[in-house]
């Protein structure tokens, strides 16, 4: 067969051939990566998205979880509160070593200052705690008191009563007593010190 | 085009009275004729036939809806000059030198020259010259065909001549592959006569045939044909050492007339036969409609260059 296309023709169209089947691949290539990207800028949107909501119940679960712990804080705390209040209102150490120390005083001696220090088991221990709640002898206690009588054998009397006190039992230290004058007279005024039996003093 | 597997080919065909297409699809290997149309051309002269060429092919596309933009094309015959050189090999020039030197006697411009060549005399042993066959037009022609074709669109493969042409066909359709076969193509005005061995052409010479009218051939109308035709045969004779025609087909308009049968059957002496260039593809393979007789033998020289491009 014959041919009559001159070869710089053939040579052109060979190259357009090329260039056209480069530039189909080329925009095939460019539109698989656009819609690529397309794909991967909604998927990233959308993971963006989410994250933000996720982060948004979070921080809005966190504050309830916050309010929440604040709220049993607070609840705790006044149900230790009541609780120690409760303690004092049921402390019968305390209860009775007033009355011990009430009952000795007679009619001429007086009560100046009166500090009584009672330590309880330690709040951790619930048995112990327990415990002191009905018996008074797992407590320890100082009673500190100054006052004034009327000499010293009205101070021994009153010692020997204190002294001879039960439940709880008391050990009468005298700390010191001296004779001064007071209004028209003179009268023995003392600080004596009362502790649990058996204790070596606080 | 570039996925679907199918590989389309428009065969345009520039004849001197028409325009005549066919679009072949290859499908699994098998060619199928996609669609085939024709457009007369206008009236005009010599000088302006590129254009009315091209009018007509943009007319016939438009028309019938081809989208086929792979274009094989055959020049119209009547811009084309064929001779057979004799190539010397023991001079210095090239073959296409001394082809180049023998046209500048028969052409006007040798510098606007597009041709091309092939042997056509048997290889003999230290030769000392062989025969080729030149086919050869104006450039410029050609080139207006080619920008013509770019302005439509179409990208065009292969620029052939109706022999060529026909020469594929012939080698799809022939009864005996093995004895050359003698092609007479007929259209309004001129034909040609061509004798084609395995497919090549061997020897090519145009004719008049403006005496034959569309309604059939006279006596003497025919007598002139056969004297053109018998001088081709004395020619393959003298030149070519032999006169082993297998037979004689006969395409283009008028073919089917009896008396132009009768005639060239009882002066040669060969089996005359006009087929279809249809036939060339498998049964079924023409997906676009049947086309039978007499329209289809038109179509020779479009069916011809799409199966050049198949084979």
């Amino acid at each position: 067969m014959a041919e009559l296309i001159p070869l710089h023709y053939r040579a052109r169209l060979a190259v357009r051939q090329r260039v056209r089947l480069w530039t189909i691949g080329g925009a095939l290539v460019v539109a698989l990566c656009a819609a690529t990207l397309v794909v991967a800028g909604v998927w990233t949107h959308a993971a963006a998205t989410e994250a933000a909501r996720l982060r948004g119940d979070f921080v809005q679960q966190s504050s309830l979880i916050q309010r929440s712990e604040e709220l049993q804080r607070r609840r705790q705390e006044l149900a230790d509160r009541m609780k120690k209040i409760e303690g004092l209102r049921d402390d019968k150490t305390l209860l009775a070593l007033l009355r011990n120390v009430a009952g000795g005083f007679a009619d001429f001696d007086s009560l100046e200052y009166i500090h009584i220090n009672v330590r309880g088991p330690r709040p951790t221990d619930a048995a112990a705690v327990a415990a002191a709640a009905t018996d008074s002898d797992t407590s320890h206690f100082v009673v500190r008191m100054s006052g004034i009588t009327t000499n010293t054998s009205s101070l021994a009397d009153l010692m020997t009563r204190i002294g001879k006190a039960r439940d709880p039992a008391l050990q009468v230290k005298l700390e010191s007593s001296k004779r001064e004058n007071y209004l028209d007279g003179q009268v023995t005024r003392f600080q004596m010190t009362c502790e649990k039996p058996g204790t070596t003093g606080s | 085009m570039l996925f679907n597997g199918k590989d389309s080919t428009l065969a345009v065909d520039l004849g001197p009275d028409a325009v005549r297409v066919v679009s072949v699809q290859t499908r699994r290997g098998q060619p199928h004729v996609a669609a085939f149309a024709e457009q007369s051309l206008a009236d005009g002269n010599a000088a302006n036939l590129p254009d009315r060429h091209l009018d007509a092919l943009a007319s016939v596309l438009s028309a019938n809806g081809i989208k086929t933009r792979r274009v094989v094309a055959a020049m119209p015959t009547t811009s084309i000059v064929t001779r057979t050189v004799q190539i010397d090999t023991g001079k210095s020039m090239s073959p296409e030198e001394q082809i180049q030197y023998t046209l500048q006697n028969c052409l006007p411009d040798a510098k606007d020259l597009a041709f091309d060549y092939w042997r056509v005399s048997p290889p003999r042993p230290n030769e000392k010259a062989f025969d080729v066959l030149v086919v050869a037009t104006q450039a410029s022609l050609v080139e207006r065909y080619l920008q013509g074709f770019e302005k439509l669109q179409l990208s065009c493969a292969h620029m052939d001549v109706a022999p060529c042409a026909i020469a594929a066909l012939i080698a799809r359709t022939t009864t005996n592959p093995d004895s050359p076969v003698g092609t007479i193509a007929l259209s309004p005005g001129t034909g040609f006569f061509a004798i084609i061995d395995k497919g090549q052409v061997l020897f090519w010479r145009p004719f008049d045939t403006s005496a034959i009218s569309k309604s059939g051939a006279t006596t003497p109308q025919l007598e002139r044909m056969g004297e053109e035709i018998s001088k081709c045969v004395s020619h393959m004779v003298g030149a070519m050492g032999g006169d082993n025609l297998g037979e004689l087909l006969i395409f283009g308009r008028n073919s089917g007339d009896a008396a132009i049968g009768d005639y060239l059957k009882n002066r040669f002496n060969l089996n005359v036969r006009a087929p279809s260039p249809f036939d060339a593809f498998a049964s079924g393979a023409n997906s676009s409609g049947a086309i039978e007789q007499p329209a289809a033998t038109n179509y020779c020289t479009a069916v011809g260059l799409a199966l050049q491009k198949l084979a």
